[in-house]
């Protein structure tokens, strides 16, 4: 059935080549705000991993510091009896982590050491991909993203700090884009920092108290360090690290927002002029002007869920094949994102008309009787 | 000049009527008055061909007859509305319920096949579907493009194009059709066959048409004709006007296009008329449908 829709279709089909471009520059300006909302939820979760994925229930720091990259903890080893005793307390293990810049294959490179305690396991790898899943003395879990980009493997060796490793496991979720997470045993690690220190305990609790209630012992028995639960943790990590970048991303996406609602707007306001006459005819064979709005409405929207469809089609394999060359790339893109991104693009289509709705009002249909 | 065709009768009578209307362009020392306190009453069923140079306000005088322009002063009636007060949105209703417009070019919708193009004109008035293809496919019946029902514009003659345009017109079935120099683009043979077309239409459906042409051909067509000259209407033909014997549009006397053959002036519309005139005189200076000496000659409106 032909209906006014059909003119939206047909105008755009009468100019192919405009909206193949306008596609592509919608599609550039939902890459730009898929990997920006993509890059902040793979960091959050990456955080929450970071934290969550040690098992513990409560993570200890010292007074004042959150333990995160920005806000470094450091306590000494002699407060884990102290620890231990804690009424609701059931297990204190120390956990070393701690940024260490090294060469790898003569390349510079930032890794970030998890030295944890093998017998509790706590702060252990969360997602090995191969390999084992614990280290030994001598030995190393790395990240997927450093064995790809310096081709390292289960079963090789890896030396830094004048100390040599051997690869026994892959560990998934631990790339922090400036730094690689490798997850070594505490002894290891204790060598490359000061002796007797450590930089977090992790604790479980005894069953029957909450989290709250162990919380308050720890920090009544020991006034100088600061305990919190493993969600807080996660938070202050994320408040801390995510808190400068967020608003880049926020602030980057809404760049790729204004590009896309411009890639829009621009075609839509050159298929208004080019077709100025065809309005002026509907408006003199007596179209109002939200008839002829509707047409130009339609064909915003139209152009916007094409280029908003194709970018959410094309860009997380895209990325994923990014990724391979770029493995610290890393962006985490969820059905919800795809479905607010289409959201998004019908409200870009209907801001995007907004001008040349305000043009096609101003067209007089006397224009018709004028021969060009 | 005097302002005539004051006609009078009961407004009910009318199909148009316009008291006094002048449409001024511009403001004070840029002001130029297009259509100059024009009274105007044609009835219902009436052909009235308005001729008239270029310039003269022909295309001015439509527009506000068809609702597209306000005018400066005066009042329009329209099918016993009058046009003072309508809103934007009544105007377009009128235009799309009362009134058909033929343009000078068909202004046919490039995207659009020529029954989409009739189609449209219905949709906008609500017909849909089934309804409104069937209703377009008739029309364009009537013009004789049953063949052309799927067919771009682009794939189409001048002629064919302009016939969609009398067919889109129709399309909402209005009590008035307004036309615009509907032959100006066409060849002779052409422009002869559209102009029967619109005259078999407007009787056969007893519709109102104003054709505004300088096209002596439209003249067979009027019940009455109409002479505009800088905006105003006057019964009679003005002596500074002549009929190009190739094209038979009316042209300036001061027009420096001129040739003289068998003692006789004539007057071109343009170069390629005049060239026209020179390979073939004898079969041109024969023309016409006026009477007496060419040079000055005057027809009665």
């Amino acid at each position: 059935m032909f209906e006014m829709v059909d003119v939206a279709l047909r105008n755009l089909a009468h100019a192919k080549s405009k909206v193949i471009v306008s596609v592509g520059g919608v599609v550039l300006s939902v890459f730009l705000i898929l990997t920006m909302v993509g890059l902040n939820q793979a960091f959050s979760t990456m955080m929450d991993d970071m934290i969550t994925g040690a098992g513990s229930d409560l993570w200890v720091t010292s007074k004042g510091s959150s333990g995160s990259f920005h806000s470094p903890s450091l306590l000494p080893m002699s407060i884990q009896d102290n620890l231990t005793q804690v009424d609701g307390v059931r297990e204190a293990v120390p956990l070393i982590r701690t940024p260490l810049s090294t060469k790898i294959h003569d390349e510079k490179v930032l890794l970030y050491i998890n030295g944890y305690d093998i017998e509790t396991g706590l702060g252990g790898p969360w997602s090995v991909i191969a390999g084992k899943s614990e280290v030994n003395d001598g030995e190393i879990i790395i990240d997927k993203a450093l064995a790809q980009k310096q081709n390292l493997e289960v079963g090789g060796n890896l030396t830094f700090s004048g100390k040599d490793f051997q690869i026994v496991g892959i560990s998934d979720k631990t790339n922090l884009m400036i730094a690689y997470m490798v997850f070594i045993t505490f002894d290891d690690a204790k060598a490359l920092i000061l002796e007797g220190v450590t930089n977090y305990f992790l604790v479980t609790i005894e069953t029957g108290y909450t989290l709250q209630q162990v919380v308050d012992n720890i920090e009544t028995a020991l006034p100088d360090v600061s305990a919190s639960t493993s969600d807080e943790t996660a938070k202050a990590y994320k408040d801390e690290i995510l808190g400068g970048f967020v608003p880049i991303f926020y602030l980057l996406s809404a760049i790729g927002l204004l590009v896309g609602i411009q890639v829009i707007g621009v075609l839509l306001y050159s298929l208004t002029m080019d077709k100025a006459k065809e309005y002026g005819i509907l408006k003199a064979v007596g179209a109002t002007n939200l008839q002829v709005y509707r047409v130009v409405l339609e064909q915003a929207i139209i152009v916007s869920l094409l280029g908003f469809a194709a970018g959410a089609a094309v860009i997380p394999p895209l990325i994923s094949v990014l990724q391979v060359f770029v493995p610290e790339f890393i962006v985490s893109i969820t059905p919800d994102m795809i479905f607010w991104v289409s959201i998004l693009g019908i409200l870009t289509g209907v801001v995007a008309s907004i001008l040349p709705a305000r043009k096609i009002a101003a067209i007089d249909p006397a224009l018709v009787f004028k021969e060009v | 000049m005097t302002i005539t065709d004051q006609s009078s009768g009961e407004s009910t009578d009318w199909a148009i009527e316009l008291y006094n209307v002048t449409k001024t362009y511009g403001t004070k020392y840029t002001a130029v008055t297009a259509v100059d306190d024009v009274f105007l009453h044609v009835e219902r069923g009436e052909i009235v061909v308005i001729m008239g140079p270029s310039g003269s306000g022909k295309t001015t005088l439509i527009q506000l007859i068809g609702a597209l322009l306000t005018p400066t002063s005066g009042d329009i009636i329209v099918n016993g509305r009058h046009l003072e007060g309508l809103s934007k949105a009544d105007l377009s209703k009128l235009r799309r319920s009362e009134i058909g417009f033929i343009f000078q070019t068909p202004n046919l919708l490039a995207g659009l096949t020529s029954s989409q193009n009739v189609e449209l004109v219905l949709n906008l008035a609500g017909i849909k579907g089934r309804a409104a293809k069937e209703r377009a496919l008739h029309l364009l019946e009537q013009v004789g493009l049953k063949e052309r029902t799927s067919h771009l514009p682009s794939q189409m003659s001048g002629g064919e194009q302009q016939r969609v345009a009398i067919a889109r017109a129709l399309a909402n079935d209005p009590q008035i059709i307004l036309a615009d120099e509907p032959t100006a683009n066409l060849d002779s043979k052409t422009g002869h066959h559209v102009v029967e077309l619109l005259k078999r239409t407007a009787k056969n459906h007893g519709k109102t048409v104003i054709i505004a042409t300088h096209d002596m051909r439209i003249r067979d067509l009027a019940d009455r004709v109409l002479w505009l000259e800088d905006g105003k209407i006057s019964v009679r033909w003005s002596d500074g006007y002549m009929i190009d014997p190739v094209c038979l549009m009316l042209v300036t006397k001061s027009t420096i296009l001129r040739a003289e053959h068998n003692g006789k002036n004539y007057y071109f519309c343009s170069r390629g008329c005049l060239e026209k005139f020179k390979e073939n005189p004898e079969s041109y200076a024969s023309r016409g449908t006026w009477n007496g000496d060419r040079e000055g000659s005057v027809v009665d409106a």
